[in-house]
């Protein structure tokens, strides 16, 4: 078989086929030829194929870090251990008894790594008021329309909003349901229709980054 | 409705499936079309051509370009988001091209492991055109910062490593959850020009406040094919085109119906 077969040809046409399958098991039943447990299947070998991909990034990581302890890189060999370390007790714990069971691993999972993630997440309630406070400098009729607005959503989200007039939520709600709702629409079915362009692009090979390719 | 022995088309479904294949018909036709030499022509798209300028500024700097091809993967529930992820890596075909030639460093952060062999390989291809492959070991970094509970892990890796690099140039095209606000707020705050472009909608109003260019929806998924210049590709951005405006020509026909008392929506539910 011809390396170009092999690197350029078969992996086309496995998309191909596998998109097709896909996709007719959602509009066909077809028990006589198996289409949905075939698509079940090759779902299930997608989870399964970026399982050993997190099992590379992993190694990956790790190579990295370990290279970084190695070359004693500074300001960063201290941090690839506690990484390390980190990332070993995880898995170490994660397979005494049954996996992912045990109380430590348990522990380990519910108060430092969902603390961490917590905290990163509420991060976000500085860098909105940053992005807003830029937002709303009014420098065009545009900025004008969205301060506006934004303030009648803010004040109905607001309880002190209802307080001071009791407008202040019914008009949010409008701006909510109405202009928000049918621009949100538009633009839905905007990238919909992108998405379905694209997906042929796919599964007829000519879109590039997906193999691989510049 | 029977198509032969005890296959049929699911009930509720008809209309979808004829819509989607008309629709690849359509742009199947446009693409053939332009083949043929019947290239349409595409308006140009601010943030595409912000590119070019936001990776000489950083060859200008001596500081590096961030790019990232967003925060989904190809299985499980983000599998949907996976047509933005691809429109991601065309995109990153053009921008390593350009840090090639520009001789600019350019880091690829990403979020999910089956993403690195992709993008592996589009650099060293990049660099390969470019005359440089040598340089994709020493130029190029690829960052794995593995999603667990949230996209927690990768949005603190990538904080991280802008407060490290300095970017010049921060170009995110692809699918974005929460994140999207803290990397391109800490971008703004690190001085990069910033690029972004994402089909999440709950995501567009952050990268418009905090990013200089925004690619808007579905212009993420037509730039890969600006950005190629690709024949086929751009007939197809023509057969999009088109079939948007069957479907504002089914809602207004829909919303007249619906008016006159006939229940259009009941009629497409076949």
């Amino acid at each position: 078989m011809s390396s170009t077969f092999l690197n350029k040809e078969l992996p086309i046409i496995l998309i191909f086929a596998t998109g097709v399958i896909m996709i007719a098991s959602y509009f066909v039943s077809a028990p006589e030829i198996y289409l949905d447990p075939l698509a079940s299947n090759l779902s299930q070998a997608a989870s399964l194929v970026a399982a050993y991909a997190t099992i590379l990034g992993i190694v990956t990581l790790a190579i990295i870090h370990i290279n970084h302890v190695v070359k004693r890189t500074k300001g960063q060999w201290i941090y690839s251990i506690v990484a390390l370390a980190l990332a070993l007790l995880m898995i170490v714990v994660g397979f005494i008894g049954e996996l992912g069971t045990h109380p430590y691993f348990i522990w380990l999972y519910q108060y430092p790594l969902i603390a961490l993630d917590t905290t990163i997440y509420s991060l976000l309630a500085f860098y909105i008021v940053s992005a807003a406070f830029r937002a709303f400098k009014v420098r065009s009729v545009e900025a004008l329309i969205l301060v506006v607005a934004g303030i009648f959503v803010m004040l109905m989200n607001a309880p002190v909003g209802a307080a001071i007039w009791s407008g202040f939520p019914t008009i949010g709600n409008w701006i909510m349901s109405v202009p928000n709702s049918s621009g949100f629409r538009g633009f839905i079915i905007g990238a919909a229709i992108g998405a379905i362009a694209i997906g042929l692009r796919v599964l007829l090979g000519k879109e590039k980054g997906v193999l691989g390719r510049s | 409705m029977a198509i032969g022995g005890t296959m049929q088309l699911i009930a509720g479904r008809v209309f979808g499936a004829i819509f989607l294949l008309i629709s690849f018909l359509i742009v199947y036709f446009f693409m053939t079309r332009a083949v043929k030499g019947s290239v349409p022509k595409v308006r140009k798209m601010a943030g595409l051509e912000a590119i070019p300028e936001s990776i000489g500024r950083a060859a200008e700097t001596g500081r590096p370009v961030h790019y990232t091809p967003g925060t989904a993967g190809f299985s499980g529930a983000a599998a949907g988001f996976a047509a933005q992820t691809f429109a991601g890596l065309s995109v990153l075909t053009h921008v390593s091209r350009l840090t090639a030639r520009y001789k600019v460093p350019l880091y690829v952060t990403l979020a999910y492991g089956e993403h690195i062999p992709l993008v592996e390989s589009i650099l060293r291809e990049s660099y390969n055109l470019e005359g440089r492959p040598e340089a994709v070991a020493t130029e190029t970094k690829i960052l794995y910062f593995p999603i667990a509970t949230s996209n927690a892990p990768y949005a603190s890796g990538v904080l991280g490593l802008f407060e490290r690099i300095k970017p010049a140039s921060n170009i995110m095209i692809g699918p974005f959850y929460f994140e999207a606000l803290a990397i391109a707020e800490q971008g703004f705050i690190e001085g990069a020009m910033q690029i972004a472009g994402t089909a999440m909608t709950y995501q567009i109003p952050f990268f418009v406040v905090a990013c200089d260019y925004t690619l808007i929806g579905e212009e993420i998924f037509a730039a890969g094919a600006v950005v190629s210049q690709d024949k086929p590709l751009l007939g197809s951005i023509a057969g999009q085109d088109i079939i948007k405006i069957i479907t504002i020509a089914l809602l207004l026909g829909g919303f007249i119906l619906q008016n006159l008392g006939v229940d259009f929506l009941s009629l497409l539910k076949f």
